[in-house]
């Protein structure tokens, strides 16, 4: 799948999440937009659903952030986790 | 001639690689953390006429909708309506008795209103919060109470902007109000509440407490207002305290109008 591909997926999910009125979808866009690597597009994803939902209420206040953060922690994971595989297996990637 | 392995440098480039990554997003982070309440004001100008066009959209697809499903749906609402008149004209007769005596007691119970129309509600959203499209340019301050209508309270105000507000409810996991229990005897016993989502909310209080399925749970203040009702209690032998489980009066999640009462 080409990297615009990816994103204009990712996009897609997002939109018809807010559209549908239903937030896993709107999440499922921006995981899907930081597994591909899309790291750009997925911090954006995460500032525009904190700065639409807010900060969390309960005992996640303190996350402040909590989809921005998602979305660095799981582009940072697939960063460590290609640079293994690369290591373990240079010629295949 | 000193010779570095293949995998030496790339594990070299991953690392640097990965340092950037991290440095970038923490930046991020931190820009986005100092900049918010610019960024959530700016955006929410833009967003709220956005979702009040997406509200519009929905009430034009109705025709769509199944003829025979609409009927039925008119046929129960109107029997609803018929009882609720006759209980709303009870509650308006008490409701003024109420205000004479807060007036004969120079205790005057009198409140603004603000209507406000609810913009994005659960599920849009993952946490019980309420969008409403009236901000600080209408009048609403933090901490202001929100009602379903009438006396019948479900939050409060927990973030303003210029055009919109943000409404925490009370059955919000993890928030904590002080009450009273409004028991059937007419005892008024203050207790805590806490919410635990979907408009449900729990309390402990002692063994002995007179509480019964059905009582209210009134706000501990002159206008009172009902915040839950009591739809359970659970009482296990050799404890020394007993479980109210609370509901709101009213489905917060299917509320298409608000009511913000200004302190």
């Amino acid at each position: 799948m080409s990297r615009s591909i990816g994103s204009l997926i990712a996009l897609i999910i997002l939109l018809v999440g807010l559209l549908l009125s239903f937030w896993p979808l709107a999440v499922l866009g921006l995981l899907f937009a930081a597994i591909q690597g899309r790291w750009v597009l997925a911090v954006c994803i995460g500032i525009f659903l904190d700065l639409l939902w807010g900060t969390p209420t309960g005992f996640f206040h303190f996350l402040l952030l909590p989809w921005t953060l998602c979305a660095c922690v799981v582009v940072a994971f697939r960063h460590m986790l290609l640079g293994r595989i690369r290591l373990r297996m240079p010629d295949r990637l | 001639m000193k010779m570095t392995s293949p995998n030496r440098e790339k594990r070299s480039k991953i690392r640097h690689g990965s340092v950037v990554v991290a440095l970038l997003g923490v930046l991020i982070l931190i820009g986005v953390l100092i900049l918010r309440p610019t960024l959530e004001n700016f955006f929410w100008r833009i967003w709220s006429q956005v979702a009040q066009v997406r509200m519009t959209l929905g009430d034009v697809a109705n025709p769509f909708a199944s003829k025979a499903a609409l009927e039925k749906e008119n046929t129960i609402l109107q029997a609803e309506l018929a009882s609720t008149t006759a209980l709303l004209a009870d509650r308006n007769m008490l409701y003024q008795e109420t205000l004479d005596l807060e007036n004969r007691l120079s205790r005057n119970g009198s409140t603004k209103t603000i209507l406000g129309v609810v913009l994005m509600r659960p599920p849009a959203l993952p946490y019980d919060v309420f969008v409403i499209d009236v901000g600080s340019s209408n009048g609403v301050i933090t901490n202001d109470l929100v009602s379903a209508g009438g006396t019948l309270f479900i939050g409060i105000v927990s973030q303003v902007y210029d055009t919109t507000s943000r409404v925490t409810l009370f059955s919000t996991p993890g928030e904590t109000y002080a009450a009273l229990l409004h028991s059937q005897n007419g005892t008024l016993t203050p207790i805590s509440i806490e919410g635990q989502g979907g408009g449900s909310l729990v309390s402990k209080v002692p063994i002995g407490v007179a509480a019964s399925v059905g009582d209210s749970v009134v706000l501990p203040t002159l206008s009172g207002g009902i915040m839950a009702t009591v739809s359970a209690v659970v009482a296990p032998q050799d404890q020394s305290f007993e479980t109210l489980y609370l509901q709101m009066p009213v489905n917060p999640f299917a509320l298409q109008y608000v009511e913000v009462w200004k302190q």
